[in-house]
């Protein structure tokens, strides 16, 4: 045992084995990593075969840039897991800054990262220019995630040839400049955007989509075109915020393989006309989860009216809403229980209600 | 120090009836212990499984560690996950995190036996808490302040060492 009164002496941490010293340097962030390869020989060899830098959020600055740079450059080629890149904010140097984040990505795909997060804070106007060209080269990421990016023509086509094995991708206040997304790997997508088309994504399995804007209107063929490119999920997440649709059923694809549908206060609108279109072409349906945030609103989305409102969904089993508090006591949800019972559907037990905080 | 003599078998707990293992340290001091904290221990799960009498021994680990590691454990593996979003379980994983934090309060001597104890008796969770202790300790210090703390001879020639701060020259200042 170590005789009290000599911390230090007789169990120092530098005799500590490396793969234990690797694991504790696990814990710190770049900077501070690289304030270890000063120490001496031993720790800067750990340093170079630090394979890490999972959860590294990289701030930027001109300093740290620099830094950055060096950091990569003198980094063994080791593998890397996950890659975060997190930009407090675009200046107006945006085009330069933009350069070097491409660069840095383009570095974390060449080290096989498997899940890439980039993120730019959205406070300041100018959104960071992803080069497609990041993506050419074969790379084998699983997970990519953008925020508050501008995606260029070509950025798709080359995810698609060069990112063969990505399953998730998730889109979030991207400006999307390309038409079209193929994927032939993809599982889950989610996308806030002006709605792109999409084509063969046979293998995507959850979807969560917001599409439309209450800015302007997209037209309504690019958006019976968009769904129809989501036509065989299973789970869908929808939020739907314009432009006005006419009340007629066909804009809707079939949805034969839905089992789980995530719709917001918008589908009860008009006398819960999406909602009714939706249950109408989802036969398979199993669970619905409805999220409602208030009355929908009084001008209509929709206009004229349905004449079919009817639907058959054997399967579905559970309802469930989150709502506010007073809701569950809003005649609509009195009605919206109506609905289903009388289109035959025979809940587990009544409508789950949960309160949304 | 809980050292108690006695072979593996069942014992009361809290009303309930529990399998119990008995670890043994290098210094030979007995420890009775919830086979469910103990298998925290990927290293003791395995020698449970392998069977035996008279006790798991760790020729590597001393009494004063060992019972610091099995508070730990005995810690952890108290806790059942109730629902993740119970607010029990959110007390839980505070009181969890507090306990964590009392324990890191030890000498580096200590927090280096821990250290090795860990990696021997392969707990992965106290294995990151200690670890984690040491970066919190590297965080925000100067490179001979680490050094003198850690006890790190600098072996760099001066060569060297001119290398290192040209290539980090614009990089720290």
């Amino acid at each position: 045992m170590v005789p009290a009164g000599a911390p230090g002496r007789a169990c120092r941490i530098n005799s500590l084995p490396s793969h234990v010293l690797t694991r504790a340097i696990y814990f710190l962030d770049a900077h501070q990593l690289v304030q270890t390869c000063v120490l001496s020989r031993r720790w800067r060899h750990l340093w170079r075969s630090f394979d890490g830098m999972a959860g590294t959020w990289v701030e930027r600055n001109v300093l740290f840039k620099k830094f950055f740079n060096r950091f990569l450059m003198l980094r063994n080629p080791t593998p890397l897991d996950e890659f975060n890149l997190c930009e407090k904010s675009m200046d107006r140097k945006w085009d330069a800054e933009s350069e070097d984040a491409n660069l840095w990505i383009g570095h974390a795909l060449q080290c096989n990262a498997r899940s890439v997060n980039v993120s730019v804070s959205k406070e300041e106007g100018a959104k960071l220019h992803l080069d497609p060209v990041v993506f050419t080269s074969e790379c084998f990421p699983t997970s990519l995630g953008l925020t508050w990016v501008l995606l260029l023509t070509g950025f798709f086509e080359n995810l698609q040839m060069g990112c063969t094995l990505l399953e998730r991708l998730k889109l979030h206040d991207c400006s999307i400049y390309d038409a079209e997304i193929s994927s032939q790997s993809l599982k889950l997508f989610t996308i806030e955007a002006i709605t792109p088309l999409l084509t063969n994504m046979g293998s995507l399995e959850t979807a969560t989509v917001s599409i439309g804007t209450s800015f302007y209107d997209t037209p309504l063929g690019d958006i019976c075109q968009f769904l129809r490119g989501l036509s065989d999920v299973t789970h869908l997440d929808l939020r739907y915020r314009g432009p006005k649709m006419e009340k007629k059923i066909h804009w809707c694809p079939k949805f034969n393989n839905l089992t789980i549908l995530t719709l917001g206060d918008w589908c009860l609108c008009a006398n819960f006309y999406a909602l009714i279109v939706f249950l109408h072409n989802s036969p398979n349906l199993m669970k619905l989860i409805l999220k409602i945030r208030k009355n929908p609103d009084t001008h209509e989305k929709f206009i004229g009216e349905l004449e079919e409102r009817y639907f058959s969904c054997e399967h579905l089993k559970v309802v469930e809403i989150f709502c506010p508090e007073d809701w569950e006591d809003d005649p609509m949800c009195n009605d919206l229980e109506k609905i289903l019972v009388g289109n035959g559907i025979s809940l587990k037990s009544r409508m789950v209600i949960k309160v949304l905080i | 120090m809980a050292a108690a003599d006695s072979c593996d078998g069942i014992s009361t707990s809290g009303g309930g009836w529990e399998k119990t293992v008995t670890l043994v340290s290098s210094d030979d001091a007995r420890f009775e212990v919830r086979e469910a904290a103990a298998s925290l221990s990927q290293t003791v799960r395995r020698m449970i499984r392998a069977g035996g009498d008279g006790g798991i021994p760790l020729p590597k680990v001393d009494a004063r560690t060992l019972s610091t590691v099995l508070e730990y454990c005995n810690k952890h593996a108290a806790v059942p996950a109730p629902a993740p979003e119970s607010s029990s379980a959110e007390a839980a994983a505070v009181d969890l995190e507090w306990f964590d934090k009392e324990l890191m309060h030890v000498d580096l001597a200590t927090l280096c036996s821990l250290i090795r104890a860990a990696d021997y008796l392969e707990v992965a969770g106290l294995l990151d808490l200690t670890c984690k202790t040491v970066a919190d300790m590297i965080k925000s210090k100067t490179a001979e302040e680490i050094r003198q703390m850690f006890g790190i001879q600098n072996d760099f020639t001066p060569e060297e060492e001119e290398q290192l701060s040209r290539e980090n020259a614009g990089v720290f200042e």
